[in-house]
């Protein structure tokens, strides 16, 4: 794919953990939190099927680390950037692992972390699976 | 009596057994993380309950790498932050949700909607918060714990969960 992410993109944060879904089916900000590795691995999935993101979000998330699928937080790559000024998050192309991309250059502060992550939270739309 | 004033055993926070007990417990002999002794004080039903999640928190936390994936175990002194801030709450705010966090912190948590989340946590003697309130933009800080609750951290919560 083009390395240049297109602010118009669609992107997807697979969830694998049932309690990443808010109690009222929003998308929890602790989806959107850095991991362990430091980043926030998003798969670019414009112009794909629900069926060919979910299988995709199995293959590449959910069956490695043998959990579930749950679904997935789908939001505009120019959501990132928008908060690039605010908390100094960067969205960055991350292949050879196809489609993949990650959000970067998190806070060290863990409480501009959080904060971060929810106002992207506040931009995905909550998509179930199955 | 200051709501501040805390009702707690010291002996309870490591029972497993603590959180029903302490639940349930109206007053009893309190520390603030400084270990200076205060007035005891009777709690209210959501108070008791946030309590027992307190009391919760630290026992599935209580030991390093209790996640499975490296987190540190959450310190006594964390413990008795946690419970200080909880009863240096308005009693107006609805009881948040209480959990033990990655980072070795206690989390209370409100959450309405994804546009209107406020998080508070301590750590050791370290009030942080962050929030959304609508389409404003995120708030965020941290300051020591010095037995009330931050400003910015209560002006957070409200906009989280719509009061005043």
């Amino acid at each position: 794919m083009d390395p240049e992410i297109g602010d118009g993109e669609d992107l997807a944060n697979f969830i694998v953990e049932s309690n990443k879904f808010a109690s009222d089916g929003g998308v929890h900000f602790k989806a959107m939190l850095p991991d362990g590795s430091g980043e926030r691995s998003l798969f670019r999935i414009d112009g794909l099927s629900r069926e060919y993101i979910a299988a995709w979000g199995k293959a590449f998330v959910a069956n490695p680390r043998d959990k579930p699928l749950y679904g997935w937080g789908k939001l505009k790559a120019a959501s990132v950037t928008a908060l690039t000024a605010l908390f100094g998050i960067t969205l960055k192309w991350d292949e050879p692992q196809p489609r993949h991309a990650v959000i970067a250059d998190w806070p060290p502060e863990v409480e501009k972390r959080r904060a971060a992550a929810m106002e992207l939270a506040k931009c995905a739309e909550a998509c179930r699976w199955p | 009596m200051s709501r501040n004033a805390l009702a707690v055993t010291l002996d309870h926070y490591y029972s497993p057994e603590a959180s029903e007990s302490a639940a349930v417990s109206l007053s009893a002999t309190a520390f603030l993380s400084g270990r200076e002794r205060v007035s005891s004080v009777t709690l209210g039903h959501d108070q008791n309950m946030v309590f027992a999640q307190v009391i919760n928190a630290r026992a599935a936390a209580d030991h390093d790498n209790w996640d499975g994936n490296g987190a540190p175990a959450i310190s006594e002194l964390t413990v008795s932050t946690a419970i200080g801030l909880l009863y240096a709450l308005p009693g107006d705010l609805p009881a948040p949700e209480v959990m033990p966090e990655s980072t070795g912190e206690i989390a209370f948590e409100w959450y309405r909607d994804k546009a209107h989340v406020a998080v508070v946590t301590v750590q050791d003697g370290l009030v942080r918060w962050s929030g959304v309130g609508g389409t404003a933009p995120a708030v965020y800080g941290a300051e020591p714990f010095s037995r009330a609750i931050p400003a910015k951290a209560l002006k957070a919560v409200r906009a989280a969960v719509g009061s005043r």
